[in-house]
This record gives C-alpha cells, structure tokens and sequence, in this order.
C-alpha cells in the first residue's frame, strides 16, 4: 500500500504540468514578403461563345471547376471525363505539402474550420512528433493568401516567422514533455498557387526558469542551419521552385513509362513517378519490379496508353491535397490476344512533384 | 427432391425450362446456420437471414434444449431450395446426428438437448450429393446450472445506462454465459452519479441515487471518472460487506477508465479541495483490498482520439502526428485526412452524442489530468487485469493501370473509437489508447500478450483485418471502407452478438485450455477465466 505521503504529492505534481505560463506574443520585427500572388491572366485563345457558355454552365454545376479548366477542355474536343461529377472537391481550408524523403510534412490552416484558426501552422517532424504555431501574424497572412489562391496562379513567396511555439510529441512514454513550449525560428518559401514549399525549422525548448531565449531569438529572426527541412518542391528559401509539370505532361510522362517499362522490365522510372501508397509499401525498385513483372504475367502487358482527352484541372480538395484525374485507352496483350479499355487514374502531388496514385478498379466508386 | 431431376411434359417444356431453370443450382448451395436465442434476440426467422441478423452460436445450461435452424439458398440465384434431405451433425461434447429436409421456404430447423457440459460445433450437409457453395457453423457452449457466489460488478460506458442488465440490449452474451454459472443476484451493474438509469427511474438495486437534484436534465451519465471512481470504490466496500467476497470489476469504454482510475486510488480529484481529496482518496485505497479482478473490454486505457478532435477543431482531417501520422506512415499519406475524417464522423454520429464540454469528454481525452495521475500508480499486484481491445488494420492495395499492387503495411486503426496503442500503464499518448498490458511481451500472431514476469496482465487485440482499394477512399468513400467502419471489433459494436456470440468472427485465445480449443469467443474466454480462479474447471 502506498503511503499518503506518495499520494499527496502525485497529487500535487499533477497539478503543476497544466500550469506552464504562456509567453507573451511576438511579431517578428523582420517579414520579408517575396512576390504578390496575382492571378494568370485567362486564356488567350477563346472557342466559340456558345461551347464557351455550355461548359461553363456544366463547370458551374458540377461546383469547383475553373473556366480555364473547362476551356482546355473544350479547345480539345475531349469528352467530359467519367470520374467529374465524383471529385471530392471543396474549399480549401488547409494547405498541406509533404516530404517524403525527409519523413517531414506541414499543414497550415486557411480557413476558420470549426474552431481552427486560420494561420495554424503544423510542422510534422520525422519522429512524427509535431511543432505547432497559432496567432502569428505572418502565418495568418499567408493563410489568407492561400485560401484565395488558384493552384494555377503564379505565386512566390518566402518569409522567416519567429515566435513561440509547442511541440506536441506524437507517443509519450511518461507524463513528462507532453507539450513543451519552444521558440520557433521558420522559414517559409511557397511557390506556385501554393502547390510547391520549402520550410526550414529551428527550435529551442523553452525552460519555464529562462523565458529569455524567446526574446533572444526574436531580436534575429534569421534561419540559419535549419535543423529540420520540408522540402516540397521547393529546396531553399532564394532558389526558384522546381516548375510544376501540366497534368497532361505528368500523365504522359507515366503514360510511356509505363509501356516502356512493360516492354522492357526495368520499372525503375515507373517507381520513381509512383506515389507514397505503393513506393511506400515496397521499398525497393527490385520489389516493385518484380510484383509488376508477376502482373504482367499474370494480366499482360500493357502496350500501349492513349490519353482519352485532356485531363481534369489541378483539384484541391477540403483536406488539402492536389490531384488531377486523367483518362486512357489502354491496349492490353496477353497471350497474343489484345484487348482495349478505357482507364481513370488519379494523380496527387507528393513531394513537390506529380505521383501516379491509383487507378479505378473493378467494383471501385470511380 | 432434386429439381434437376424434374422432367416436364413435352408440351410445355419451353414455359418449364423457364420455370426450372430459375431453381436450378446453377452454383451450389448456401447454407447458413443460424442458433435460436431469444436472449439475444435471434429467431432465425426469413427475414432475419435476410437482413444478415442471425448469430451463429449459444450458451446453453446442460438438460435444456437448442434450436438450431439452416436456411439453404442457390447461391447463384439466391433462391429457396426446398425438400433438400440435409444432415445435421453434431461434433463436440454431445456428439450426435439428425436427418431432416429444407421446407418450402428453404428452411429446416433441429432441436436437441446438451446432457453434457463443453462445447459443440454444429454443421450442416446436403445427403442427396448437392453442390455445397457454402455452409457455416454454429458452436454451443453448454454450462453445469451453478449458483457459485462472486460477486461481478459491470461498470458501463459514457452516455450509456445502468440498467443494462434489465435492457438485454447490450453484452447479452456475457451475462448470459455469467448467469448460467454465478448467483444471479450477485452480478450487479454500477450507476455513475449522474446515471441515466436515474433519470429514466430504471437505476438497478444497490444504486445509491443520483448526486444532483436536478436529475432531470443532468442524468446523462456523463460525470467525472475521478467522482465515478470514488463511487465505484463505495460500491465495491458495499457488495463486498453484502457477499464476502472480493469483487470482480468489468468495465466497457469509460468503465475501464473508472475502474482504472480507482485501482490507481483515486490520486486525482481536481474539484475538490485538498481535504475532500485525501478522504476521496482514503475511500479507494480501502476498497482496493476487496477486488480480485478487473476486465477492461475496449477501455479507455489512455484517452479516445474522438476527444481530442472534440475539444478542439472537431475536424479529424487536419489530424497529423496522431500515432498513424503521415510522417511515420508514408503508404497511408495521401488516404489520411479522408480516412480519419471518414471514421470520425461516421462514429461521432454513432456515440449518440456525448457533450464535448462535459467533465467525462474532458478525462477522457488523451493526456488529461486525470490519465496523467492514474498513470503514476500500477495497478495493485493483488488484482489481475485482463484487457481485451479492438484491433481494426487496415492495408490499402492499389490498382495501377490493369495491374494490382497488393498492400504490405498495416495501418493500425483499434477500434476505431480507441487506438490500440502503448501497453504501458505509464504511456500518455498523444491520442489515447485502449491497450493495457503493463511490462508486457509483444502479442502473438492471435493477438495476445502477458506479462514477462508474473501472471498480472493479460491483454487480447481482437484482430480484424481489412483490405481496402484505395478507390474505395478516394474520391469517395465506397462500401469496403464502409464494411471496415462496421467491424465487429468496432468499439460500438463490441457490446453485440456479431462479436460476442459463440462462432462469431471474433476469436481470442483461450489461455485457461478449458474449452478444448486454442480459441473461443470472448464472453466465453471471460467465463472460463472465473472459473478457473474458482476453482470451477
């Protein structure tokens, strides 16, 4: 039996933990604001009024579609894709950008989303462990500017926020450090209607003794050796982002990889245009190969990929992903009988770059 | 009589080839068992074959009877098949056989009597040579009518109520399998201070009464688990002074917490002064001598991810760092946001609306005051705990043109509800946990684990998986996701005959080797565990 004595101050101790004195708000003195995000213009070459008005009026009844999607659309003739009235789309309350390589992610809230704050800002670190901002007013900026963003825009913008922070450890194993304060040093660099970041991050746990640090950090709000990075696109906070493919361009990279790779076996490429949900789960090209080449066998080869119209716009949906679907005939041998079949595939962006994701299978909800 | 057999005359052999080829077994036959229950509600009538409401299982007391009934089906036509001579057979502690044959409606039943007590499979076949498609099984648990007196005290969850017992809505199957064996009388259910049962005026004997008065609107079983946990421990010096025996504890989602936070002491009681505090505490370490077991069946050991998200955006897709974050769980990225979202709203729709703002919301979310104290003390080495937790995993495959790319990685989901999490008594979590198994080994491939060192701790993960195409998450969420949301391991779905019935899906390991099988249901596995304490088996 415990003796009182250990009760009671268990008893108190758990009382101190909630008691953390919030410091006091900064603003970083320096904000270094890059780029006005201004909107590109609309296209220059115009179908005919009356197509024009028919696919907007289909744009604007399915709901999230742009006029300049539409009009690609229309200026190619291509048939409304099978999969557009099921896109998931909506407003966009958080942008979300993720590194695969270093394991880093981060999510900034856009919108008032059920008592989220615009301007939250969430940094994944590869523990899995979380560095999370509020009320700081570069963020809420940005959020701002995000939210009204078309992912077609030409955007740049890089700035370092400083201020304080929590870290949020994803698995305590004790009572201890389950949300310690931080001073946060981030630098931030988005480019293209938000699609693409960099962000670097410094932090330093605060010591309810030294509050002091804080005040240091804020009078230099510089990044320097960041200790952690995101890199989305974007590798730094000065160099030009990695410039985006089109979809068309992105499905028709995959597109030939893919047959080419049938034909040959080497489904290196293949892999590396591949998203997170396959690569991730077969770790290895030499893996991936050889599960493909058994479905190949299996299936038959894939000989020839023929994209069925232009792909849809870049969608963001409200979780803040970016994908666009496309569609192909593919051309199917297996055993010297050749079939035809018309695909759906979506693409998400991983990365920084456009990844296959899935295809729509038998029985799917595509 | 074989329908294949039937020659029509020859003048009307068109309209007949039509008539008979509808009834033809084209495929095979189906054949499903389904167990009489009508404490469980199973009337193994058409319409509950059809709206899939049939369980395939009992728990009997020997010299009594059980109606078992089968219906066939053409598989391919999902038609009746009449007049099939079908043979029952009986495998187990009452071996035997009986012939009988489908009625018109596809249906046969077959009553006998268990003289003895363990455990029958029941299965089901065509005589004639028929195509089996498929046939399941049913399994009967007989039990020697007993009326050993130990007293069990079931501790129910959040927003639910006390009279759970008079309800037969929930846990059917483990009081029925308690009642056979342990005096009725003393298995009792404990009623939180503001208890529904209070306000419904259905609170079962022994309840104190309600601590407010103005029950009417405040009964709603949603108070703290530190003022439920002192109550607790006045209810287990009650029943123990009553019986004179220690208590057994089982508690269900926020019952685990209770009963948790009392085996702890009570060392948190933040609403009271320090004085009231010392005497709350001083309550539960008296009764604490007075326990012998504690069941935690899909507790809340650590805190529900479901509070989290309440007590702040109420928006599960901004989740990241949850324990299954994008960072650690590269496969899982991009089906994240939809997936937490998805379960978030389809189970917040399912809790029947639990106060965010209540005290109960506020212990139960991970990392609270109350999970942070009771996490400082072990549970006392006299008490056995049993932990049993939901265990949903998922692995997501994905179609790449005309090729399928099955999946290597499971996402662990618990039950939904409560991820399954650290087995440490000391973790916190960042989103809670349900699994508790303090110093543990790693579970096996059925999913249980137990203590290195000594005999305290003994934990099930009642594993179900689920394979899911990513299409079927993005864009839209389609019915493999949905059936994964409809887990029997589903917390929600814990309580019900589809995970506690005899033969039903969920399987645990039995560690008493008492049933005769490496598994058996969990109610059962609950029984056979008393019973081996009582020296019963």
């Amino acid at each position: 039996m415990r003796s009182s004595h250990s009760r009671l101050s268990a008893r108190r101790r758990a009382r101190a933990t909630g008691g953390i004195p919030l410091l006091p708000r900064r603003i970083p003195a320096r904000q270094i604001l890059q780029g006005v995000a201004r909107r590109r213009p609309r296209l220059e070459r115009w179908p005919t009024l009356p197509i024009l008005l028919a696919v907007l009026a289909l744009a604007l009844l399915l709901g999230g579609w742009t006029p300049r999607t539409s009009a690609i659309a229309a200026q190619s003739g291509a048939p409304a894709l099978a999969a557009r009235q099921q896109l998931a789309s909506g407003p966009r309350t958080v942008a979300r950008w993720f590194d695969p390589a270093g394991r880093t992610a981060m999510l900034l809230a856009l919108l008032e989303s059920q008592g989220q704050a615009p301007g939250t800002l969430t940094f994944t670190l590869p523990s899995g462990d979380e560095v999370q901002a509020q009320k700081l007013g570069p963020l809420l900026v940005l959020a701002r500017e995000l939210s009204q963003l078309s992912p077609d825009a030409t955007f740049d913008v890089a700035t370092t926020v400083c201020g304080p922070a929590k870290l949020l450890a994803a698995k305590a194993a004790s009572g201890a450090g389950i949300a310690q304060q931080v001073n946060m040093v981030l630098g931030i660099h988005i480019g293209q209607g938000g699609l693409l970041a960099y962000a670097g991050l410094n932090y330093t746990v605060v010591s309810p003794a030294s509050p002091v640090l804080f005040a240091a950090a804020a009078t230099s709000c510089v990044l320097t050796s960041p200790q952690y990075e995101m890199k989305a696109g974007c590798s730094d906070l000065k160099s030009p982002c990695a410039a985006l493919l089109t979809p068309a361009q992105a499905a028709t990279q995959y597109d030939q990889s893919m047959v080419a790779a049938a034909a040959q076996g080497n489904w290196d490429t293949v892999y590396a245009l591949t998203g997170q949900a396959v690569t991730a789960q077969y770790s290895s090209t030499a893996a991936f190969g050889a599960l493909m080449q058994q479905q190949v066998q299996r299936v038959g080869r894939i000989t020839a990929l023929t994209p069925a119209g232009a792909p849809s716009a870049i969608q963001l949906n409200a979780q803040g992903q970016a994908y666009f679907v496309a569609q192909d005939n593919m051309t199917l041998d297996h055993n010297g009988s050749t079939s035809q079949k018309l695909i759906t595939s979506y693409y998400v962006l991983e990365g920084g770059g456009w990844r296959f994701w899935f295809s729509c299978g038998a029985g799917s909800h595509c | 009589m074989d329908p294949t057999s039937h020659r029509p005359h020859p003048r009307s052999r068109t309209l007949l080839f039509a008539v008979v080829a509808a009834a033809v077994p084209t495929a095979g036959a189906q054949l499903t068992i389904c167990a009489v229950d009508s404490a469980q509600k199973s009337d193994c009538s058409a319409s509950a074959f059809a709206a899939h409401s049939i369980i395939a299982g009992d728990i009997r007391t020997v010299s009594s009877s059980q109606v078992i009934a089968v219906q066939v089906l053409d598989a391919a036509s999902r038609q009746p098949m009449p007049n099939l001579p079908l043979r029952f057979t009986v495998g187990g502690a009452n071996a035997s056989t009986a012939d009988v044959q489908s009625d018109g409606t596809g249906m046969a039943t077959f009553t006998y009597i268990g003289t003895h007590p363990g455990t029958d499979a029941i299965s089901v076949a065509p005589t004639s040579g028929a195509t089996v498609r498929s046939a399941t099984t049913a399994t009967i648990h007989w039990l020697k009518t007993q009326s050993v007196v130990h007293p069990i005290l079931f501790v129910h969850g959040i927003n639910e109520n006390a009279n759970v017992l008079q309800r037969q809505e929930e846990w059917t199957t483990l009081f029925e399998a308690l009642d056979a064996t342990y005096e009725r009388t003393d298995i009792e259910t404990f009623c939180f201070v503001d208890d529904r049962a209070y306000r419904d005026a259905t609170a079962p004997p022994h309840c104190p009464g309600p601590t407010t008065a103005d029950c009417a609107t405040k009964c709603i079983s949603q108070s703290s688990v530190d003022d439920n946990a002192v109550e607790l421990a006045k209810r287990v010096m009650d029943f123990h002074t009553r019986v004179g025996k220690p208590v057994t504890l089982m508690g269900y989602s926020m019952g685990s917490a209770i009963i948790r936070t009392f085996l702890a002491g009570c060392p948190n009681s933040p609403t009271q002064t320090d004085a009231d505090a010392n005497g709350r505490a001083d309550m539960c370490e008296a009764a604490l001598p007075f326990v012998d077991q504690a069941y935690f069946l899909n507790g809340v050991q650590q805190g529900s991810w479901l509070m989290t998200v309440k007590q702040g955006v109420d928006d599960a897709s901004n989740l990241t760092g949850d324990g299954i974050s994008p960072a650690t769980s590269l496969a899982f990225h991009s089906v994240l946001p939809v997936l937490e979202q998805f379960i978030f709203d389809t189970v917040k729709d399912r809790l029947g609306g639990p106060d965010a703002n209540s005290q109960a919301a506020a212990d139960l979310t991970p990392q609270s005051t109350n999970i942070q104290a009771h996490n400082r003390f072990p549970i006392p080495s006299n008490i056995q705990a049993y932990t049993f937790y939901g265990s949903v995993q998922l692995t997501l495959s994905v179609d790449i043109f005309a090729y399928h790319v099955a999946g290597t990685q499971t996402l662990p989901l618990g039950d939904l509800v409560l991820l399954a999490q650290s087995d440490s008594l000391a973790s916190t979590p960042r989103w809670g946990g349900a699994s508790l198994c303090d110093a543990c080994g790693p579970p096996d491939a059925r999913g249980y684990h137990a203590s290195t060192t000594g005999d305290q701790y003994h934990a099930w993960a009642l594993i179900d998986a689920h394979d899911v195409n990513i299409a079927d998450i993005i864009p839209a969420v389609g019915q493999t996701l949905q059936a994964t949301a409809g887990s029997p391991v589903q917390h929600l779905n814990i309580s019900q005959p589809v995970a506690q019935a005899p033969g039903s899906g969920v399987q645990v390991e039995d560690i008493t080797h008492l049933s005769g099988n490496p598994t058996t249901d969990m109610a059962y596995e609950i029984l056979l565990i008393l019973m081996h304490h009582d020296g019963l088996a």
